[in-house]
């Protein structure tokens, strides 16, 4: 028998072993669906504050009812120069209300759509770095084209505003079938145990 | 310097090797251990594919040495029995990479 143990390939398979489950690409699917009507008017801020609570209280509540009863807890190490992921949520909320607001005041709100798109590839990287998986770039890849697909939206005479919404239901409408193929996958790999 | 204290040089780093650490099994829940925080008996069973009473007695072996510590803890409401490398087990994971790859160095010599 031969085995190699490299821990870098061990804290991959750590962090997918604890995100094979499809809640991230559900859950920021709803998010992001439920986020878009912000765009469309700043006024229904309600939208963003019930995208975030679905990432606050309803992840933990799926993972602690869905994951770990099946493939077991795992706290991953956070190392000093690497910042937790809820402090990495707040950030991005941040630049998106700042971004949001800056570019519909300016003459820049063309710039939205590929701003979301940066911001949100931007998160997930920082949330995977050092430890990051080829399905992980798929998912950065699917932000920042996102951001594109937006520009070419607002090229086609689309306002920036309906252009970004379309832009979050258009990857609420891509990453929730893919969480729901993964979660499935999950469950059947990992059956709840007796 | 004589032949016999060359080879006894050489081999200084092979007679360091700490052997809880390198059995197998124990390599790979320590290497599992060094990369979280804190892990439960679940987790390390499902990813170093070892039987319970495998993983149990490497286990009770690693924390008898104090590499592993067992605390159980209340993680979101949910009572859990949690796993977690001490500050000497990482120290001594450390050193038997070190040595490892010491005394791998001075075979392809």
């Amino acid at each position: 028998m031969t085995m190699k143990i490299d821990l870098q390939d061990i804290e991959i398979k750590t962090r997918m072993a604890l995100h094979q489950d499809g809640l991230d690409e559900i859950l920021v699917g709803l998010s992001l669906g439920i986020m878009a009507i912000f765009f469309l008017d700043f006024r229904l801020s309600i939208a963003m504050i019930a995208g975030c609570a679905i990432q606050i209280l309803l992840k933990p509540a799926c993972r602690r009812r869905i994951t770990y009863p099946r493939v077991g807890y795992a706290k991953l190490a956070e190392s000093k120069d690497k910042v937790t992921s809820r402090k990495i949520f707040v950030l991005a909320i941040v630049l998106i209300l700042i971004g949001a607001g800056l570019f519909f005041v300016s003459q820049l709100r063309w710039l939205l759509p590929p701003y979301l798109g940066i911001v949100l590839a931007g998160i997930t990287l920082a949330q995977v770095w050092r430890a990051a998986h080829t399905y992980d770039y798929f998912i950065i890849s699917l932000f920042l084209a996102s951001g594109l697909a937006g520009l070419l939206l607002i090229s086609l005479d689309y306002e920036p505003r309906i252009a970004t919404a379309i832009q979050g239901w258009a990857l609420a409408g891509l990453l929730i079938p893919i969480g729901i193929i993964r979660l499935n996958l999950f469950l059947r790999k990992y059956p709840k145990p007796a | 310097m004589t032949k016999n204290e060359i080879d006894k040089e050489n081999l200084q780093p092979l007679a360091e090797i700490d052997r809880v650490i390198h059995e197998p099994a124990r390599l790979l829940i320590l290497a599992y251990l060094s990369v979280v925080e804190s892990a439960d008996f679940l987790f390390l069973m499902n990813q170093t594919h070892l039987t319970r009473g495998n993983l149990s007695a490497h286990l009770s072996k690693l924390e008898a040495t104090g590499y592993v510590e067992i605390k159980k803890e209340f993680v979101e409401k949910i009572p859990r029995t949690l796993l977690s490398l001490t500050e000497e087990g990482r120290k001594a994971f450390q050193e038997y990479r070190r040595s490892m790859r010491q005394v791998l160095d001075s075979l392809a010599e």
